[in-house]
């Protein structure tokens, strides 16, 4: 058995990077999943995946909800696959008839989608909030759009239900026994097959190695369907991210997710809430993994771009040992890495935050949420009184690769945190930049958006002596 | 009444055309197509495609039996190049092959041979090089030259705006069943069931008797489905012609978004004068239309265009001028409003400009030109029953429009960073098919001799919920629970003749048409009531809940009773219906007459706050008051209203399609081309229906409601732009859509 689709084991039928959504419409015959674009980027074929990891809601299980087109269907192995069909066992559910009742549908393509992401909210949610509700629908895309609907039927959900849920010692046996889930997801976590990483297949031909699939799947789908992959498996490391005194250790695939949502880093780094609303949509933070985002390279990484103002070490690992390497050190071209072939990222550091340290974080792109950035930027100030004695600042979409401004960095340091300091850095930092026109912006364009962001790095780093008056004239 | 779909909805059991199921013998399609938007086709070599495994033809223009055109105003279009290609994106052969996979990666061994020629992308150099899909449309009133010179103040500028992607989220595509005979059924994802049959007669050279097409549902359209979907279908129909197996062609979002048109960008000149009060005396207008590779529907586009220019205001000189101008371009198509909107938005431009002239508030030059029941509009028709004024005053008195500006100017003279700004758009939509003979339909009821009861029609159901709209018409006519009737998937063979589900006009046709069939059921089945109860007349007697009543009395006679006994009695429980609006006519020459059935109105008070640092913004609010008539389900015009809003601040803000200046699309992903997502829309949006406002010619006095407010968020672009000059007062920004985050930095920050 490869997995269990709702109450019914699924056994292989297909090569391992066949898409989840193919295989569970095509082999399985569950064809209520949708399919819209194949990037991920709308939602429609969300489906939960649940795997023995206890959460914080104490289910046995922890479902992640993940876009099935572009998530190879063997990150499926050993965990349960929750359809719309799963959830709809015997009619409808409390949360489908208030869509129906507030008018939440209009031609229901996306529909499955939002009801699959909307039981994740109930079964993942700590606070089962109207903002937790609307966040995991962010993924999810209604071109009718009735996104007011649905936002009535959410509230309505909440007002109705969540005071039971919150005081229900089980999270999801209280949502069985309310009726949103069918009474098979108790006994679900006894049938699960028991999951091998090492059970590959010998490929015929080198394949590349797939983490969550969020990148390569949209990029290279028709090369790596058929292939028999080598997969990291997310959302099934059993290392977690460890704080230690001194530094952060982050396992290479855990997922954004993890690292976003990881409490103690949330208290170290105030600004991670931001990086998380502005990183893609709740699906894919489920499904895409740090690694993939530093070793992808795409000069807007967000994450990438992020850890890189923290001066992230990356350990890589081969069958020679391990290695020690600075982010920084890593770029040396557009999509070019100081990586040697056999060399896989095992794990990255970063030393913690002081109580002298700010970090601030701006991503622009054209849409707020779910889009890739037009330019983003990590800077990372270290003051003392007024002064600037430390200062590292990344910037995306203005070079080939994820870069630190070093230029503008070492100029700050020994300057005064203060409004005519920021000013001259945003003018001095169009010199170490070269970007490019294309869909995300002109080169003018994104220059003057890194200097606008300088400008709000500053703000929000010195709110003690730069203030919006005094700044923006 | 909740939309009758939507259980099926959310339970996943809805049937789009990916999941109609085909037999084991079914053929799977994918479209070869150019890769150079304009070039001698010199070859297209598939030799290497039909040795791969699984793949069982090629199909290309030689291989089409009939007439190789699909143009439907215009034969300009073929269905598969030949000669020469004019858009990227162009179709110039299909795979079939036993897997869909096996014939995507065939697409891939087929090398064609194009040698290029200059592309054209822009609409003015298009008209200069007298590019035209048509000649001009011109339609004026008055003498715009002379009203000019006794004006206060005149202006005179340039507005533009962009395309738009449908992004129905369902793909198109369609299969085609062979049947006996020459026969073919073939189910599409189509608007218009008769547009796809009349295509694949025409490619395949047979009379539409052998050709059935079928549509259960959409999985959204917008638009995008009215006319492109037949490509689609002929192609399945040529593959299934050729192979004598079903045949099924759903295309992928990259291959969609590559080969179909959008909404037409326009790029547009105005002359605007008032006088000292803000009358606008007159109103002159070019429009370049961007009409992409061949006509399509841009003609009528184009005609609508003309039609609204002047939105929701008199204007007693008007001269306005459209160029229909061919790019290489996919062919741009209907999409919500079709025209409309790219109309209205220059003239609010014009009186954004002439008010910053003038030193005048724009509200205020709203406030006294809109349009009322003394007034005609430019094409002749009498405003009767005009509801602009009273939108407007119930929307200002509602949502106490000074306070609103006094907020916003109170909050601006306090911040630095943020600014916010506001605008007010009224809106005014003429509901007909600008093309008088469409405004035609019919409908088939048949009741069972068990009470129930189905119904077809061609409205097609596309998430507007016009099927819930047909079950209420019959459920009231009949006199019997919406439980008793199903409404059939719309098929040309049930109806034959059919005009596409568009136009806003849907319900009212088909709505009228089943009203029609349903009236007669009833009367036939009251004349036996009378007899059956031994009355002498059916005067009082009428069918209330599936009963039988005279007067307020209940009679004992059920719906099923009687329907068994006409059964019994040999009175027919069938009856097919046809409506055709009355009083429409247009004369082209001189450019008159009454092409709409009524008019929509309404007002909305739009809500803004940008960073002035960063560029972005949030929409804060819409509120509106929108004439929906006596609305038959506030629930799903409601639905209506907020995701036409949706859709119309998407065009102008964040949708932006871009091409290379050689014709290649750049924008032709989810990941380029965003789309309002839940964060993108108003935080609030507040909507009250015009109080006392009824139209005969509208279904049950509810007025159509699928495009007007489409064009609230016109609104958007303008609440931004007061925002940008409450940041830089003196500078003329341009009127250029969308107001993407990118236009708003650059233009707070341009010299």
């Amino acid at each position: 058995m490869e997995f269990v689709a709702n109450n019914l084991a699924a056994h292989r039928s297909a090569a391992n990077g066949e898409v989840l959504v193919d295989v569970l419409r095509r082999d399985l015959g569950l064809n209520g999943t949708t399919v819209a674009c194949r990037e991920g980027d709308c939602g429609a074929c969300t489906v939960l995946l649940g795997s023995p990891r206890e959460n914080i809601t104490g289910s046995p299980l922890r479902y992640r909800p993940i876009t099935s087109c572009i998530s190879p269907h063997a990150n499926a192995r050993g965990c349960h696959v929750v359809t719309i069909e799963g959830l709809s066992a015997h009619g409808s559910n409390p949360l489908q008839e208030l869509l129906c009742h507030y008018s939440g549908t209009q031609c229901g393509f996306c529909t499955p989608g939002f009801v699959v992401s909307l039981t994740g909210f109930l079964l993942n949610s700590p606070s089962l909030s109207f903002a937790d509700a609307s966040a995991a629908i962010d993924g999810n895309i209604c071109r009718c759009t009735g996104y007011k609907a649905i936002e009535r039927a959410i509230q309505q959900l909440i007002a109705t239900y969540a005071p039971r849920l919150l005081a229900a010692p089980s999270r999801i046996a209280a949502l069985v026994s309310e009726g949103f889930l069918p009474d098979y997801f108790l006994q679900v976590p006894h049938k699960l097959p028991s999951y091998q990483a090492a059970a590959h297949r010998s490929p015929a031909h080198p394949s590349p190695l797939i983490g969550g699939g969020s990148d390569l799947f949209v990029q290279r789908p028709g090369e790596l369907r058929p292939q028999e992959l080598k997969l990291l498996h997310p959302g099934k490391e059993t290392r977690q991210i460890a704080v230690e005194p001194s530094q952060v250790i982050i396992p290479a695939s855990s997922s954004i997710h993890d690292f976003c949502e990881h409490p103690q880093l949330k208290k170290l780094l105030p600004c991670l809430d931001k990086v998380k609303k502005l990183f893609a949509s709740t699906q894919i933070r489920q499904q895409a993994t740090i690694a993939g985002n530093i070793i992808n390279a795409s000069p807007i990484g967000d994450i990438a771009n992020f850890l890189l103002a923290l001066d992230t070490t990356l350990l890589l690992r081969s069958t020679a040992g391990d290695r020690l390497v600075a982010q920084k050190e890593l770029y040396l071209g557009y999509k070019t890495l100081s990586l040697r072939p056999e060399e896989l990222l095992f794990e990255l550091r970063f030393a913690l935050p002081t109580p002298r340290t700010r970090v601030s974080f701006e991503k622009v792109s054209r849409r707020t949420h779910l889009d890739i950035a037009s330019v983003t930027s990590t800077m990372v100030l270290t003051l003392e009184g007024a002064t600037i004695v430390a200062a590292a600042i990344s910037a995306g979409g203005v070079a080939p690769f994820p870069l630190r401004l070093s230029h503008l960095e070492s100029w700050l340091v020994g300057r005064a945190a203060s409004p005519q300091t920021a000013r001259e850095a945003a003018n001095r930092v169009t010199e170490e930049i070269k970007p490019i026109s294309d869909v995300r912006g002109s080169a003018a364009y994104k220059t003057l958006l890194l200097s606008q962001m300088i400008l709000a790095h500053f703000l929000s780093c010195c709110p003690e002596t730069i203030s919006e008056e005094s700044l923006l004239v | 009444m909740i939309n009758i779909d939507s259980l099926n909805h959310v339970s996943g059991k809805s049937c789009y055309i990916d999941d109609v199921p085909v037999p084991s013998n079914t053929l799977y399609g994918a479209v070869v197509y150019a890769r150079i938007a304009h070039g001698t086709l010199k070859a297209i070599d598939y030799h290497a495609a039909l040795q791969l495994a699984g793949v069982h033809a090629v199909l290309v223009a030689k291989h089409i039996p009939g007439e190789n055109q699909i143009g439907g105003i215009i034969p300009d279009e073929p269905l598969l190049a030949e000669g020469e290609v004019h858009f990227y994106g162009q179709a110039l052969g299909l795979i079939l092959a036993d897997s869909l996979y096996q014939a995507q990666q065939a697409t891939a061994l087929v090398k064609v041979s194009i040698d290029p020629l200059p592309a054209v992308t822009d609409p003015r150099e298009a008209a200069r090089k007298n590019m035209l899909i048509m000649p001009a449309k011109q339609l004026s009133r008055g003498c715009v030259k002379k009203a000019l010179n006794q004006c206060a103040t005149v202006v005179h500028g340039r507005a533009d705006s962009g395309g738009q992607e449908h992004l129905y989220l369902e793909p198109q595509g369609a299969i085609a069943f062979p049947q006996e005979g020459q026969a073919l059924r073939i189910v599409s994802s189509t608007q218009g069931p008769t547009a796809v049959q009349r295509g694949v007669c025409r490619v395949l050279g047979i009379a539409r008797h052998l050709v059935e097409v079928e549509v259960g549902r959409l999985g959204g359209a917008f638009g995008g489905k009215e006319d492109q979907a037949t490509l689609w279908a002929a192609l399945a129909a040529l593959g299934a012609w050729h192979s004598g197996r079903p045949v099924k062609l759903v295309l992928s979002r990259h291959d969609d978004m590559r080969m179909t048109g959008k909404r037409h960008p326009y790029s547009s000149d105005y002359r605007i004068g008032i006088d000292e009060q803000g009358l606008i005396l007159a109103y002159s207008a070019t429009f370049y239309q961007n009409a992409g590779a061949s006509a399509d529907l841009s003609p009528a586009v184009l005609a609508r265009t003309l039609f609204h220019a002047t939105n929701s205001y008199f204007i007693p000189h008007v001269e306005l001028i459209g160029y229909s101008c061919r790019t290489h371009l996919p062919p741009n198509t209907a999409f919500r409003g079709f025209g409309g909107p790219q109309g209205m938005f220059v003239i609010e431009s014009a009186i954004r400009h002439i008010a910053e002239a003038a030193g005048m508030d724009p509200t205020e030059i709203q406030r006294l030109n809109l349009i009322n029941e003394a007034h005609s509009f430019p094409y002749g028709q009498q405003a009767l029953g005009a509801q602009a004024a009273r939108c407007w005053q119930q929307c200002t008195q509602t949502y106490a429009l000074p306070k609103i500006r006094a907020k916003v100017d109170r909050y601006n003279a306090k911040h630095k960073r943020y600014k916010k700004g506001m605008a007010m758009m009224p809106i005014c939509f003429g509901i007909s098919f600008t093309n008088t003979p469409m405004n035609q339909a019919a409908a088939l009821v048949h009741v069972y001799g068990d009470g129930s009861v189905g119904i077809s029609t061609a409205a097609i159901e596309m998430g507007q919920g016009v099927s819930t709209k047909i079950v209420q018409v019959a459920a009231t006519t009949l006199g019997i629970l919406p439980q008793l009737i199903r409404i059939f998937p719309s098929s040309t063979r049930t109806i034959a003749n059919t005009s596409p589900s568009a136009a806003s006009a849907t319900a009212d046709l088909n709505g009228k048409a089943c009203q029609i069939a349903c009236t007669n059921i009833r009367e036939r089945l009251l004349a036996l009531a009378a007899e059956l109860l031994k009355l002498s007349k059916t005067n009082d007697l009428r069918l209330v809940a599936g009963s039988v009543y005279c007067g307020d009395q209940p009679q004992g006679l059920t719906w099923q009773e009687l329907v068994g006994a006409a059964y019994l009695r040999r009175i027919s429980l069938s009856e097919h219906g046809y409506y055709a609006t009355p009083d429409l006519y247009f004369d082209e020459k001189t450019g008159s007459g009454q092409p709409f059935a009524y008019h929509v109105y309404g007002s909305a008070v739009c809500q803004v706050t940008v960073d002035t640092l960063l560029g972005t913004y949030q929409i804060d609010a819409v509120k509106i008051v929108h004439d929906g008539g006596s609305s038959m389900n506030p629930s799903i015009d409601l639905g209506q209203i907020e995701g036409a809003l949706a859709q119309g601040i998407g065009w102008l803000t964040v949708e932006e399609l871009l091409f290379s200046s050689d014709g290649r699309p750049l924008t032709d992903t989810l990941s380029t081309y965003k789309i309002p997502d839940i964060y993108h829309g108003p935080k609030e949006i507040q909507v009250a229906f015009l109080e006392n406002s009824t139209h005969p010619q509208a279904i049950f006095n509810s007025k159509a409601v699928g495009e007007p407010p489409l064009m609230y968020g016109i609104g958007v672009f303008f609440a931004l732009r007061d925002a940008l000059r409450a940041a830089r007062p003196t500078s003329l920004q341009a009127f250029t859509a969308p107001l993407t985050p990118e236009r708003v930095l650059m233009q707070l920050h341009a010299p």
